[in-house]
């Protein structure tokens, strides 16, 4: 388990009542609290039409609330100009990384959010090359974006978020579509971010075992927050987290059920974590 | 319907820069009527062998047969091979394409030179087959979840009547509740009789569920056939390939060099919480 440099006393953002309601007429959002903490690693989960997307697009201003108020680093977006700035704080990941690629060479592809904002070149340079290396794509710098794997896109997709130098970025299921190999690499790179940039991640995933590497969850359901903790006291509620659509780690579902033959086992999240508890109980 | 793939080579842009063998000399069989999971990480060559299964790719080398046809004669029609082995794509809602979800789910059927009532009738069987309500038929598909457009694309191969079904990673995107009911689909369908299911994954939590055999592809050869049980018991060569061991696999693994004692391949928390018990309370049958 990681415990990212989480500093509770200092809010970067602050979603207060927070409503949603598409022109179709489709309440996505309900109402929603919390706030997130600098440094914080938070997980969010929730089945499909849960809300959860919708949620990371409220933070990142692409949409701005029907009600109720979110504010990014003290910004609240009420209008285009003001929206821009909170993606200026707050960067965002999504789902497919072939429709976040726009350019043939890498490197351009990083450049281009910077050239937008009007960067010098000498900065785009330096930004763009360190952004590379933080994802660990350095060596793909002049290659095209198409030859590589979904994994490695997706690691371009971010260090073309992270030239920009957000303090927070939203990941929106970015994991979703890459193999076991390609979502451990990521994973990789986005830790690292959190635990020696600093950077607040917000993790939207399907992926329980990825939540399971938060601070702290958070699980929508029907457009509210059905429930909030660590991951431990979230997770260990079994049967509520089946109730809402989704699967606890196998780990946590085994404890349950060697709790049931009587056998007293501490909480426990991970195999190693399982591993050790279980040989203390047999010595 | 048996497969028989036979020495298999196959080459990707053969002389250029990017040439890739991606299949090198795959031999296997499948028999009619089997559930097998096929699976490896990206670029392992699994799509690629599940596409000569209908032949959408031919060996640059070797043979595939499918009930003993040699796709490579030039007198085996591939139009009717590709109606008996039908092969759904990674992401297939991509391709819905039609006014209705009963247009597209019939648009294969309708090219089947069959009468309006064939149609229909093959269309309610292949919606309910995949739990699509026949409320449903008349929306667009663009109106459906993403789930339930995945269903639909897969209802317009089920309604061809295919003896073998090959569906490739049918479950990839989908939240954890949209994995268990497409799964479970797979698994009924399969258990209705009568067909070969292959599915291609590259979760090994998924094919440990559903499939009674799992073949391993690694770098364009078989590494492992055989057992769910069988195969879990190379915990290490699969890490070694980038595939993930189920947890309670892995967990089995560990303890047993701890000196439990977990009969072998146990990978369902049920069986291991029973295992473990047995090791605990000093009632070790291993």
């Amino acid at each position: 388990m990681i415990y990212s440099v989480m500093d509770k006393k200092n809010v970067v953002i602050r979603t207060d009542n927070v409503k949603y309601a598409y022109e179709d007429g489709h309440d996505a959002v309900r109402g929603v609290s919390f706030e997130v903490y600098k440094g914080e690693f938070l997980a969010i989960l929730g089945h499909n039409g849960s809300g959860k997307s919708t949620l990371a697009k409220l933070i990142n201003a692409l949409f701005l609330p029907s009600e109720g108020e979110i504010s990014v680093n003290g910004i609240v977006a009420k209008n285009e100009d003001e929206a821009f700035e909170v993606r200026r704080h707050c960067g965002m990941v999504f789902q497919n990384p072939d429709n976040q690629i726009v350019a043939t060479v890498v490197e351009e592809d990083v450049a281009f959010g910077l050239e937008n904002m009007g960067v010098s070149s000498e900065e785009i340079r330096i930004r763009v090359d360190a952004a590379l290396k933080n994802v660990g794509m350095e060596k793909f710098a002049m290659s095209a974006p198409h030859m590589l794997s979904g994994g490695q896109k997706q690691r371009v997709a971010i260090a073309g978020v992270i030239a920009m130098r957000p303090d927070i970025i939203v990941f929106d299921e970015a994991t979703a579509m890459l193999d076991p190999s390609g979502r451990a690499e990521v994973m990789r790179v986005v830790q690292d971010l959190n635990q020696n940039s600093g950077v607040t991640v917000i993790w939207i995933t399907h992926f329980m075992e990825e939540a399971a590497l938060a601070d702290r969850v958070l699980v929508m359901d029907a457009g509210l927050i059905a429930m909030e903790g660590t991951p431990m006291q979230v997770f260990s509620q079994v049967d509520t987290i089946r109730n809402l659509g989704l699967e606890a780690p196998e780990m946590i579902i085994l404890a349950n059920k060697l709790r049931a033959h009587g056998i007293d086992v501490k909480d426990v999240m991970t195999v190693d974590e399982m591993a050790v508890e279980l040989c203390r109980l047999k010595s | 319907m048996s497969i028989e793939v036979v020495n298999a080579t196959y080459i990707y842009m053969p002389g250029t820069p990017f040439e890739l063998k991606a299949l090198d000399g795959v031999s296997l069989r499948i028999e009619d009527g089997e559930f097998v999971g096929l699976i490896g990480h990206t670029g392992s060559g699994k799509s690629t062998l599940a596409q000569h299964f209908n032949a959408l790719l031919k060996p640059s080398l070797g043979s595939v047969y499918v009930n003993a046809l040699n796709l490579n004669d030039k007198d085996t029609s591939l139009k009717q091979v590709r109606r008996e082995v039908g092969l759904v794509f990674q992401y297939p809602e991509y391709q819905l394409f039609e006014e209705t979800v009963r247009k597209d789910i019939a648009f294969g059927p309708a090219n089947l030179g069959l009468s309006e009532e064939q149609i229909e009738a093959r269309v309610l069987e292949a919606a309910q087959i995949v739990g699509i309500p026949e409320d449903m038929l008349d929306k667009s598909p663009f109106e459906l979840s993403g789930g339930q457009k995945r269903r639909v694309a897969i209802a317009g191969v089920i309604a061809m009547r295919p003896q073998v079904l090959v569906l490739d990673e049918p479950a990839a995107g989908l939240d954890p509740r949209g994995r268990t009911e497409m799964l479970e689909m797979v698994r009924n369908y399969h258990a209705r009789g009568g067909v070969t299911v292959i599915m291609v994954s590259h979760s090994m939590d998924d094919v440990a569920r559903l499939c009674s055999r799992i073949i391993v592809m690694n770098r364009g050869v078989v590494a492992l056939d055989g057992t769910p049980r069988e195969v879990f018991a190379h915990g290490d060569e699969l890490k070694a390939m980038g595939l993930g061991v189920p947890a309670c696999a892995e967990l089995s693994n560990r303890l047993r060099q701890k000196g439990f004692c977990i009969p072998d391949g146990v990978f369902s928390p049920d069986e291991l919480a029973e295992a473990i018990r047995n090791n605990l309370k000093g009632d070790c049958h291993a």
